[in-house]
C-alpha cells in the first residue's frame, strides 16, 4: 500500500527504512527529503564544494538504500551511520585531492576584497568565512566541528560516527575551534562585527 | 540545536549560526536522482524476494543446487543419451569396447526384460 508522505513524519528513521525494504515506494520518498538534505550539507561543508557533495551523497543514499534489507534494529541511528558514510565518502576524495597537490593549508589567504564585499547579507559573509576557515583546519577537527556545532549532535554521538572516544571528540573541537578564532579573528570587522562585542 | 553550555561564548556562535541558517540546500536534480536510486533500488529487493517465495524443500534445493530447471534438461538428455548407447552401442563405440568384454552373460542383455515381464504377468 502506498501511504501519503505525510503519513509518514511521525515515522523514526529506522521505521522508515523497514518500510522501504518491504517497498513501500512513499517510505523511499519520505527518506529522501527527510535525510539527502542533511547528507547533502554535511558533504559540502567537508568538502567546501558543491559539485563534489551532490556526488557524495548520492553514494551515502544508494549504500543506505542497500543496507536497508540487512539493517539490524537498535544496533545504531540511521542518522549516525549516515554521518559516517558520508565522512568516509568525504575523506576519499579530500585524499584523492591532497594527492593531487592541492595543500589546503597552502592556500593564500583570500583578498580582502573578496566576496563578502560585495554581499548583501552579513549573514551569508559569515557564513562563507567560516566555511573558509573550516577547509583550513585539519580534516578531523573540521569534521567535529561541524558535527557539534553546525549540525548539532552531542558529543557521544560524534564519538560512535567518528569511531573515537568522547574525550578525543572534546579535544578535536576545542583545537579546532581555537584555529577558528585564530583564522576569523582579523575579519570581525570586514564582518560586521563590532570591536567590543 | 545543542549548544555548548559548559563554555563561555567564544564569538564564534554568531558564525555557527550563520552557517546553520545558510545550510547548503540540494539541487532538487539531486534529490530527484536520489529517490530514483532508491525506488531502482527498492524493484531490485523485490525481485529476488519473489523468487524465494517459492515453497522450498529438498526438490527445490536439489534443483537450486543444480542450476535450476535447465540444468535438469540437460541431465535428462545426457541421461538418455547414455541409456541409447548403453542399449544399442552405434559401430564406432562397439569398436573401441567389443560386446564380448561388457557381456554380463553369454545372452545379449535385455534391458526391458523386466518390464515385458510386469505386462504379460499384469
Amino acid at each position: 500500500m502506498d501511504m501519503p508522505l505525510d503519513a509518514m513524519n511521525d515515522q523514526t528513521d529506522e521505521a522508515l527504512l523497514a518500510a522501504f525494504a518491504k517497498g513501500e515506494p512513499a517510505a523511499a520518498r519520505a527518506l529522501t527529503a527527510r535525510l539527502a538534505p542533511r547528507v547533502y550539507a554535511h558533504a559540502a561543508r567537508l568538502l567546501g564544494d558543491t559539485t563534489e557533495a551532490e556526488d557524495v551523497a548520492q553514494e551515502a543514499m544508494l549504500r543506505l538504500w542497500r543496507i536497508a534489507p540487512d539493517w539490524r534494529s537498535g544496533e545504531a541511528q540511521v542518522t549516525t551511520w549516515l554521518y559516517r558514510v558520508t565522512a568516509n565518502l568525504c575523506t576519499d576524495r579530500l585524499r584523492r585531492r591532497s594527492r593531487a597537490a592541492v595543500d589546503l593549508a597552502s592556500v593564500p589567504e583570500p583578498a580582502d576584497d573578496a566576496a563578502s564585499a560585495t554581499l548583501r547579507l552579513q549573514d551569508k559573509a559569515r557564513g562563507a568565512a567560516l566555511q573558509e576557515a573550516l577547509m583550513r583546519l585539519p580534516e578531523r577537527q573540521r569534521q567535529a566541528v561541524v558535527l557539534r556545532h553546525i549540525e548539532g549532535l552531542t558529543n557521544p554521538e560524534i564519538a560512535r560516527i567518528m569511531d573515537i572516544g568522547p574525550r578525543a571528540v572534546e579535544s578535536l573541537t576545542a583545537r579546532g575551534k581555537r584555529g577558528l578564532e585564530l583564522l576569523l579573528s582579523g575579519r570581525r570587522e570586514e564582518l560586521g562585527f563590532d570591536d567590543d562585542d | 540545536m545543542t549548544t555548548d553550555k559548559r563554555k563561555p561564548d567564544t564569538g564564534l556562535e554568531e558564525y555557527f549560526a550563520a552557517a546553520r541558517d545558510a545550510a547548503p540546500l540540494p539541487p532538487g536534480d539531486l534529490l530527484a536522482r536520489i529517490e530514483a536510486d532508491a525506488l531502482a533500488e527498492q524493484a531490485a529487493l523485490a525481485r529476488p524476494r519473489r523468487a524465494g517465495a517459492v515453497p522450498s524443500g529438498l526438490w527445490a534445493d536439489l534443483r537450486q543446487a543444480l542450476g535450476g530447471w535447465p540444468a535438469f534438461a540437460g541431465l535428462a538428455a545426457s541421461a538418455c543419451v547414455g541409456l541409447w548407447i548403453g542399449v544399442s552401442p552405434p559401430a564406432s563405440v562397439a569398436g573401441l569396447w567389443p560386446a564380448s568384454a561388457a557381456e554380463l552373460t553369454g545372452d545379449t542383455l535385455d534391458p526391458v526384460s523386466g518390464f515385458d515381464f510386469v505386462l504379460v504377468e499384469g
